[in-house]
């Protein structure tokens, strides 16, 4: 064996050893990534589909200055609660909560608007649990936004989020196949109502019924605003819900999501109530003065089929005024 | 042997790192969500003052804001915001969230405060402040405040008490009198001023790169719109922007009374030294109305200094 057949083993033995350590190293940081909530390895599930069959394709707009009524105005076009919600049934509830912000500052959903459904769900005889996953500390969200008092108050209960409630859960086709979500609230009900308020948002234009949904996830959910359009239509296919109230009693016109003037809000008086995502924030847009198709995650689901941004093709579409 | 030794800690040397990544990405660091104790302690207010007492007081820098006010930071950036101390202020069964915005300059301050005050706001007598329902805010020192209530509905008062009783240490009260009288763009403009047009410009105003914290405010004389303005500034600093414009190709310069001016694209503007300060009007249609408006705004500072 001469030296250099000498130095050339050794250098592929070493350089076999050093793949063999890079290999290990990278299934090391594999195995420990983001572990924080979720143990690894959990096979994701995925949430079923909360509409009510034979409801699709619908939208009611009720305006008027008392929200409460215009809840009532809008369901009532759409057949009444009973049509969705039955009696025994477990109904979870996603409001927008995200921040510690009182609700005059349009942050988050209005306090009238969560608790008349709140109230109607329970007046159909079902039991009702709101949650959401906030920015913020969670109970001062729900407390400061007046949600935990109009819930309470409505006959609900709210559902603080805690790490046992997550797991890992199929999510979309775009960019987030699998995440880590509520999956045990998920889980645990039978219709699912959510209740976005109508929002500018500085990073997708306008935050509505679909970015409604990111509350319900967990994890590094930072990530997800590097593909904010495609995440937000994953969000989407997702969530399949029984109905939508798209709360804009009042607007926050500029520096949404958060705003923090009242210089930033308008009254909006209206709420519309609806089972297609894309008509609901079609609508939405609309309000905050944006054109739908400048809206891009719109137009990939729509795209995607999961409804439309013209009212005109809804199977269902009423627009009453709510007064007494 | 020691040549062994080191091979062997070469190899070691990327799990090592590998390792460490991996702990370290196990946690979220706690310091993102939970500010360390010297950011709460270095707030610029009191733990306690007129009966009132802070809860959860926390100070976030500038490139933190977001945490507290997503899609709202850059509104008190571009106006110099360094840093934002929040927390709730609470009195007998009253609390008042509170945001306050401490910029690099008052000039700062007195933007972020004049773009946000709305028109129907309700002045806070004796100090730079309105409320409105739901919140009350002013602007004193370097320093703009906001106090918010739980509900529109709640009684402005109490949050005015708590404003009043903050401001002395904030660096005074900044009032829309006495010695800020000579400064104010809105009192100086008077009824020609267009209405909610005070705004803020931290740097490069107009193009130009010696225009710095600038007060703006847009005045209609005769049917013609300009902007006055006023930014620190010697001499020097307006010869620097006479020099400026002739070398981005400004046209028909002039100099006038110590003031020099031209136009550029169409747009007429001038800046000189009045007063010890430096003023200037920019954005007017026609020299015309570019002398017109200095004559005014000359008059104006006149008028106000010989205020007793």
């Amino acid at each position: 064996m001469t030296e250099n057949e000498l130095q050339r083993r050794m250098f592929m033995k070493r350089m076999g050893a050093a793949a063999g350590l890079a290999a290990g190293t990278a299934a090391l940081g594999t195995f420990f990534h983001n572990r924080n909530l979720v143990p690894s390895g959990e096979v994701a599930k995925a949430v079923r589909s909360y509409a009510v069959p034979g409801t699709e394709s619908m939208l009611a707009v009720a305006e008027g200055s008392d929200p409460a009524l215009a809840v009532r105005a809008a369901l009532q076009e759409l057949g009444g609660i009973e049509r969705f919600v039955k009696a025994g049934d477990r109904v979870l509830i996603k409001p927008n909560c995200a921040f510690d912000r009182p609700a005059h500052f349009g942050a988050t959903s209005s306090p009238a608007v969560t608790g008349e459904v709140v109230r109607q769900c329970v007046a159909a005889g079902a039991q009702v649990r709101v949650i959401d996953n906030p920015i913020n500390n969670p109970e001062g969200c729900f407390v400061k936004s007046g949600l935990m008092d109009a819930v309470g108050s409505a006959g609900g209960e709210v559902w603080l989020p805690s790490a046992s409630l997550f797991g890992q859960v199929k999510v979309g086709t775009l960019r987030i196949p699998e995440w880590e979500a509520l999956y045990r609230p998920l889980d645990w009900a039978d219709k699912l109502i959510g209740i976005p308020t109508v929002k500018s948002h500085n990073l997708c234009g306008v935050s509505l019924t679909m970015k409604n949904w990111y509350g319900l996830l967990g994890g590094p959910r930072n990530r997800l605003h590097q593909a904010i359009h495609e995440v937000i239509t994953d969000l989407a296919q997702f969530i399949r819900p029984t109905l939508v109230v798209l709360d804009g009693s009042r607007l926050l016109v500029d520096n949404g999501p958060t705003g923090g003037s009242p210089s930033d809000v308008r009254p909006g008086d209206v709420v519309a109530i609806g089972t297609d995502q894309v008509a609901l924030d079609s609508f939405g847009a609309r309000l905050l003065d944006y054109a739908p198709e400048d809206i891009a995650y719109l137009g990939m689901a729509a795209k995607l089929g999961l409804g439309t941004m013209d009212e005109a093709k809804l199977r269902l579409f009423k627009k009453v005024r709510a007064v007494s | 042997m020691p040549r062994r030794f080191l091979l062997s800690a070469g190899w070691l040397f990327p799990i090592v790192l590998a390792l460490s990544f991996v702990v370290k990405g196990r946690y979220y660091d706690p310091a993102f969500f939970t500010p360390p104790a010297s950011l709460i302690a270095a707030l610029p207010v009191p733990s306690a003052v007129a009966g009132w007492v802070l809860e959860g007081g926390v100070s976030l820098p500038a490139d933190r804001m977001f945490e507290k006010i997503n899609g709202k930071a850059d509104y008190y950036l571009q106006y110099g915001a360094v840093e934002l101390c929040s927390g709730e202020w609470v009195a007998n069964g009253q609390r008042r969230d509170m945001y306050l915005y401490r910029f690099k300059e008052v000039q700062g301050a007195r933007g972020a405060y004049g773009g946000e005050r709305p028109s129907d706001g309700k002045a806070i007598e004796g100090i730079e402040g309105y409320t409105v329902p739901g919140q009350a805010a002013i602007a004193a020192g370097s320093f703009y405040l906001q106090l918010n209530a739980q509900t529109a509905a709640a009684d402005t008062g109490p949050a005015v008490e708590l404003a009043l009783a903050l401001a002395p240490g904030l660096g005074g009260s900044s009032p829309a009198s006495a010695d800020d009288a000579a400064v104010d763009l809105s009192v100086l403009a008077g009824d020609a001023m267009v209405p909610d047009s005070e705004g803020f410009l931290p740097e490069s105003a107009f193009g130009f790169s010696v225009f710095n914290n600038v007060q703006t405010v847009r005045v209609g004389l005769d049917g013609t719109e300009a902007v006055w303005f006023t930014a620190p500034g010697d001499a020097a600093a307006v010869s620097a922007y006479a020099d400026e414009l002739a070398m981005y190709g400004g046209e028909e310069l002039f100099n006038q009374d110590g003031a020099s001016g031209g136009s550029m694209y169409g747009s007429w503007g001038m800046a000189g030294i009045l007063n010890g300060a430096m003023w200037g009007v920019q954005n007017a249609p026609a020299r015309e109305a570019l002398l017109q408006h200095w004559n005014s705004l000359q008059a104006g500072l006149k008028t106000l200094s010989e205020r007793p």
